[in-house]
């Protein structure tokens, strides 16, 4: 195609885009207002499934019921405050940042402006898009499906093995509620997703896992090697804590942030990096972190009789298994930390420990990705070394939290194209966040101008 | 709860002269041993292994204080002398090479340096001081050997003990040990090469073909020949050979030794894969390739003996541990993490707990399968995970 004739095409698929665009954010706007209520219905309703999909999760599940309550809390209260209007709204009326633009390009392995040129072609409404949730917290990949509900694509999920009740819950709860045309399938088993003709894959999980997947469904002909992959794969979010009356007065929700979910999942804090040296915050982090696993004391004892109900009701396959994650994981998880606090007390590293819980200081030269989700790295250094560590830990990174100060306060890394984010917000983001620093709904509509 | 201080590497550890006089009539040989030095201790021939790794045990415990402090926290202490055994005493992570000063020999005894007692402990003009691979950004491992007296017999007697006491003229396709002399693998090639009393041995460019012509020459003197490298050097030599039109052809008499993986290539292959590849690019007998499992922080090797298994000399044992609770060792057959005694280790520490993946046969041979952790890429040994 000369220049031209390619000039003449852009300029007819650009208007042909703004109406496109200027439809889809009328009917979008309706389809967030639906879904918003279809959703809230289901933590309202008795007879939503939702309550029965929670008991299968605690007793089938690694996922505490202090940890899926939680959750569910914080997505309704996201769900009433508007989330979804909100993320229409704001999709529709913002450009993606060029940072944006770039980082979902930069994540792609072929020539970025064929994907950028095909993507627009070929994701038009009603596109099919499969989304592999593969993560590791209770409702994980429900923003996934949010997006392509609202994006006015079709769904077809691999639900992650870790959480199978409750998503299957809320899809089958929306089908009676007429997304049956969207909602297209959904499945536990990687080798039951059915062979269509894909336009687009979102997948959030594990690195160590992608490369499998996608090669497992590129030889099963459920996929072909052209087709575009959103991969999702940091692994660990940094807090940065101004000083030590800062940590004392948010110590629930820094707690929160690095201990929640059993410190799993992208967002909580894996590093700390701090002014204040670790052995000064010793006493209000060890009575912090006693605090919250007080509570999961309780939550011990609570299961404990949530399995006995189990007996009652014959559940005794789950009743074993829950036997197993409560004894046999701890016994593990005590044995590794025994040897590490040896190791720590050899080569007279820092550490503070409570219960299965350790946050040990490393130097900033040579602190590593996390590696253990109960074991977080507490840095001391300044601002000017956090940018430096941002650098370096690249693409494994979520967030940026503060504790203290305003986010203006504190200085952005160079290389960071997201905001800073309170701390409060670690375990409670609003769903229309941006994973990897992605806009999941922009991203899905790349045909709005 | 953890400690608060940061361990002072140059301030002298000190035990009492009961303490010591404890260690000489408890551990006589290993006192003799390291007092007037004939028979480096590993190689004593009057003690079983399991009673000379006891000897060393209380020794390390009284006198390297991350040790210690390790064995300490791990419920263990100089009175362990019996336990030792019934069970192996605790096994130190590799990482603490990185993190502390892992050595023996700043103690003093009251107010006397502990090299006045035991001679063997005394600074040589030039001690060696061994850093793993890595670019100066990033954290390596030091390994002090105050007296290479040890790390000199460990590696004559693990030759011997698998390549016999024939000659051996050493070609190594690696840098040279002068431009790098932090480095123990280096160390240990220089000093076969010293060993060879042809003086053909020498390192070779990297940037040239094999000069097969002076190869076969060798042979047909009659000389045997072992080439060292990493894993992916040879590679890359198999490629110059094939892009400049040189056909390689292995002498049976030539031998090639594999060192581990090379930092600078990232490329990941399988162990099974890259022999294939090796014995196909060389044109040689799979019994013609050996492979060499060594460490900064350990002064042994050991050495393929047969196909991918590797054997270690009869003063260091490996075991494979259970990852989560390094005191189970593993049954044959099991994937585990490897673990090291090395009886040469008598400056620093003899139990040792690697970053590797391993499984052992019957007999106690090993495999090393990949790094423990997939993401940590470290010098030696990078290869994918075993294949099937």
């Amino acid at each position: 195609m000369d220049k031209l004739a390619r000039s003449k095409s852009h300029q007819s698929s650009s208007n042909e885009a703004y109406e496109l665009g200027k439809n889809w954010s009328k009917q979008a706007k309706e389809r967030a207002v639906l879904l918003q209520e279809h959703l809230i219905k289901w933590f309202d309703d008795e007879q939503s499934g939702m309550q029965e999909a929670i008991q299968q999760s605690i007793l089938g599940t690694d996922f505490s019921s202090e940890d899926i309550y939680f959750q569910l809390s914080a997505i309704k209260s996201r769900l009433e405050t508007g989330d979804l209007v909100h993320w229409v709204d704001q999709c529709t009326s913002d450009r993606p940042s060029s940072d944006e633009s770039r980082h979902w390009l930069d994540a792609q392995s072929t020539d970025n402006e064929n994907i950028e040129a095909y993507r627009v072609t070929q994701l038009r409404e009603r596109s099919h898009i499969l989304c592999i949730h593969a993560g590791n917290l209770p409702l994980v990949g429900l923003q996934d499906v949010i997006a392509v509900l609202l994006a006015g694509h079709c769904y077809t999920g691999k639900i992650s093995r870790k959480d199978p009740y409750l998503l299957s819950s809320i899809l089958s709860w929306l089908i009676q509620f007429g997304w049956r045309e969207q909602i297209q399938h959904w499945t536990q088993n990687t080798a039951e997703i059915p062979v269509n003709n894909y336009d687009e894959v979102l997948f959030a999980g594990s690195e160590s896992s992608l490369s499998s997947v996608r090669k497992t469904l590129i030889e099963a002909r459920t996929l072909d090697e052209e087709t575009p992959w959103l991969n999702r794969i940091a692994s660990f979010s940094i807090a940065y804590c101004s000083s030590k009356e800062a940590v004392i007065e948010q110590s629930t929700e820094f707690m929160g942030a690095l201990m929640r979910h059993g410190g799993k999942g992208c967002r909580s804090v894996g590093v700390v990096v701090s002014p204040v040296g670790l052995n000064e915050l010793r006493i209000p982090l060890e009575n912090a972190m006693k605090n919250v696993l007080e509570q999961n004391g309780s939550l011990r004892q609570a299961n404990t009789l949530e399995q006995s109900d189990a007996l009652k009701q014959n559940n005794s396959a789950n009743l074993k298994k829950a036997e197993i994650l409560l004894q046999g994981g701890n016994r593990s998880e005590s044995t590794r930390l025994t040897y590490k606090k040896a190791y720590n007390i050899a080569v007279d590293r820092v550490f503070v420990d409570v219960g299965d819980w350790m946050i040990e200081e490393h130097p900033i030269e040579y602190v590593p990705e996390p590696s253990n989700n109960r074991v977080v790295y507490w840095v001391h250094a300044n601002q000017e070394d956090l940018v430096n560590l941002v650098e370096r830990f690249g693409s494994a990174l979520q967030s940026i939290y503060y504790v203290g100060p305003k986010a203006s306060d504190v200085k952005k890394p160079y290389t960071y194209s997201f905001d800073i984010e309170s701390i409060d917000s670690a375990q409670r983001p609003p769903l229309y966040w941006k994973p990897d620093g992605i806009d999941i709904l922009r991203y899905l509509c790349p045909f709005i101008i | 709860m953890g400690t608060n201080s940061r361990l002072n590497m140059n301030e002298p550890f000190s035990i009492s002269s009961q303490t010591f006089e404890h260690f000489k009539q408890r551990m006589p040989e290993l006192h003799a041993s390291l007092a007037e030095p004939v028979t480096p201790f590993f190689l004593n021939t009057t003690l079983n292994f399991d009673e000379k790794l006891a000897q060393i045990f209380v020794f390390q415990y009284l006198l390297n204080p991350v040790y210690q402090k390790y064995c300490t926290a791990l419920g263990w202490s100089a009175d362990d002398y019996y336990r030792c055994f019934d069970e192996l005493p605790p096994l130190l992570p590799v990482q603490a090479f990185k993190d502390a000063a892992v050595w023996t020999h700043d103690a003093l005894v009251g107010d006397t340096e502990i090299s006045t007692y035991l001679t063997h402990l005394k600074a040589d003009a030039q001690p060696l001081e061994f850093l793993s691979s890595g670019t100066s950004a990033m954290q390596r491992s030091r390994h002090r050997v105050l007296n290479p007296t040890f790390y000199d017999a460990s590696i004559r007697a693990a030759w011997q003990a698998r390549f016999g006491r024939d000659n051996w003229i050493i070609w190594a396709y690696t840098p040279g040990y002068s431009e790098n002399p932090q480095s123990s693998l280096l160390y240990m090639i220089d000093r076969l090469m010293e060993w060879d009393h042809t003086q053909e041995s020498r390192y070779l460019s990297l940037e040239e073909c094999l000069p097969l012509q002076q190869l076969n020459k060798l042979v047909g003197d009659g000389h045997r020949v072992m080439l060292f490298g990493a894993a992916f050097g040879w590679l890359d030599l198999i490629e110059r050979h094939e892009r400049e039109n040189e056909p390689l052809s292995l002498p049976r008499e030539v031998s090639i030794m594999e060192t581990g993986g090379m930092k600078t290539f990232r490329r990941a292959i399988s162990r099974v894969d890259l022999f294939e590849r090796l014995v196909q690019g060389f044109n040689c007998a799979p019994e013609q390739l050996h492979t060499e499992y060594g460490m900064t922080e350990c002064l042994s090797q050991a050495y393929t003996s047969k196909g991918l298994w590797l054997e270690s000399p009869d003063w260091m044992k490996i075991v494979v541990v259970d990852p989560d609770q390094p005191n189970k060792v593993l049954e044959s057959g099991q994937e585990g993490r490897i673990g090291i005694v090395d009886l040469a280790n008598i400056y620093s520490c003899s139990f040792m707990l690697t970053g590797d993946r391993g499984v052992q046969d019957e007999e106690g041979r090993f495999q090393v399968l990949g790094r423990w952790e997939p993401t940590s890429l470290r010098g030696c040994n990078f290869l994918m995970e075993q294949d099937g």
